[in-house]
């Protein structure tokens, strides 16, 4: 099959975005270009879905980018981890549009003299996780990706994978395994703390 | 022992384990493995619950050219900073001369509680430039009413005073004068509410003898911020409305 091919293919790719990274971090506004030609959908498309208004998504995505030209610096370029570092920006600004919504609407329910409900807004679905994933598991290439979409969102079991697929089921178990592993390195990014 | 390497802890979280009793074993007592273990079966709960096809929409065209003219502002922004800070110390940005004297631009920015201020200052310090600025500046035109409401009480409608909106010079002044009202142990908050019923703006803190006034701006009046509300506010940390409204009133013109 064509595991070696796929493996330098994946290792060229990290190359090209550990690269991107660097220039981006450098201060290249090429390399400010090329970051939103790739991954300006996925940001619009995160916050097009959180927060269900075609405007404030595309508020949020100028401000993603303006913030992480800003905060550039703090962009580690060994990790590779550029969509999962705007991302997490992305979600930071999801958060406060949801938050600026809520107390509009919690004031209003004051005036209005209707009891408010106490806390904090309510927990924001996690769309931003659930895109990235996706994308980050389009990102692993093939037939990875196809492997890991049966494995894990089909629930199909690995011999079935592997006659579907027509791979040895060693194979199977070892893209379903350094796909796992791969994966996790480039969702570490997110749940920290990524500029605001 | 060492560690198994991260895919024989893949493995590990999805279950597969035959014949790495070892591997389990380590793992049951090493926090970082299985720390990784547990990680690992979150990515793969994660994948599980993933759109199986990632369908992505474009940003509107034009967008990119408008992060970078924010860029490009931002950055001559802070350029010019650096620049002040580097040429210009604070003491030379004090001795640039204003552009008009200092009492008459705060009374263009604060109205009557400017000029009351102005007054006050040139009382206690005759003969200073602030003084002698305000007594013999031309009289100002007089304060045109826009628009007034009585300010009643929510329940009971009962009388506690008026907001009055004021232009002079094309700038707007929301004057209040109520009653004596209780701000109980906290104080009280002059809010503009939106027609609409879902915008407000805070204007500010009522003074104790019901007499305050503020800034706004025809726009915002225009935008149908025409409610005038004091609310009851505590000393706490919710800087929002705290729902507690004592007189309400919307002016009219």
């Amino acid at each position: 099959m064509t595991t070696v091919e796929g493996v330098l293919a994946l290792d060229e790719l990290v190359a090209e975005q550990d690269d991107l990274a660097a220039r981006f971090a450098s201060g290249s506004r090429e390399a400010l270009a090329e970051v939103y030609e790739r991954w300006s959908a996925l940001v619009y498309t995160v916050a097009l879905r959180a927060l269900d208004d075609a405007h404030d998504a595309e508020d949020v995505t100028q401000q993603v980018f303006v913030s992480a030209w800003g905060s550039r610096h703090t962009l580690r370029p060994s990790e590779g981890a550029i969509p999962a570092w705007l991302v997490g920006i992305t979600r930071h600004k999801v958060a406060d549009v949801r938050t600026q919504r809520y107390r509009r609407a919690r004031n209003l329910a004051a005036v209005a003299s209707v009891t408010p409900e106490a806390g904090s807004p309510p927990p924001e679905p996690d769309i931003a996780q659930r895109l990235l994933v996706a994308h980050e598991v389009d990102r692993l290439g093939e037939p990875r990706a196809s492997v890991l979409r049966l494995a894990f969102i089909e629930d199909r079991p690995q011999e079935e994978i592997a006659e579907r697929l027509g791979l040895p089921l060693g194979t199977v178990k070892s893209h379903v395994r350094r796909g796992l592993v791969q994966l996790r390195s480039r969702l570490e990014e997110v749940d920290d703390d990524s500029p605001r | 022992m060492t560690h198994p390497d991260e895919e024989t802890l893949a493995g590990l979280a999805l279950g597969d384990a035959a014949g790495a009793s070892d591997d389990l074993a380590h793992v049951a007592t090493c926090p970082s493995c299985s720390a990784t273990v547990a990680d690992l079966r979150r990515v793969a709960d994660a994948v599980s619950v993933s759109p199986r096809r990632l369908d992505l929409a474009a940003p509107p065209a034009g967008l990119f050219d408008r992060i970078e003219a924010q860029i490009d502002d931002e950055e001559r922004d802070s350029e010019v900073l650096d620049q002040a800070h580097a040429v210009a110390p604070s003491p030379a940005i004090a001795q640039s001369p204003p552009t008009q004297p200092v009492a008459a631009r705060a009374r263009r920015r604060w109205g009557p509680v400017g000029r009351a201020a102005g007054a006050a200052a040139a009382g206690i310090a005759i003969g200073l430039l602030a003084g002698y600025a305000v007594w013999n500046e031309p009289a100002p035109p007089a304060p045109v009413e826009v628009a007034s409401t009585r300010l009643d009480t929510l329940d009971t409608r009962q009388w506690q005073g008026m907001a009055t909106l004021l232009r002079e010079d094309d700038q707007e002044l929301l004057s209040v004068r109520t009653e004596r009202l209780d701000a109980g142990s906290g104080y009280l908050e002059v809010w503009l509410l939106n027609r609409d019923g879902k915008r407000m703006v805070s204007l500010g803190v009522l003074r104790s003898d019901g007499r305050s006034s503020f800034p706004v701006t025809q726009q915002l009046i225009d935008e149908g911020y025409v409610i005038v509300d004091i609310s009851r506010e505590g000393f706490d940390e919710r800087p929002e409305h705290s729902g507690d409204s004592l007189v309400r009133g919307t002016l009219k013109s």
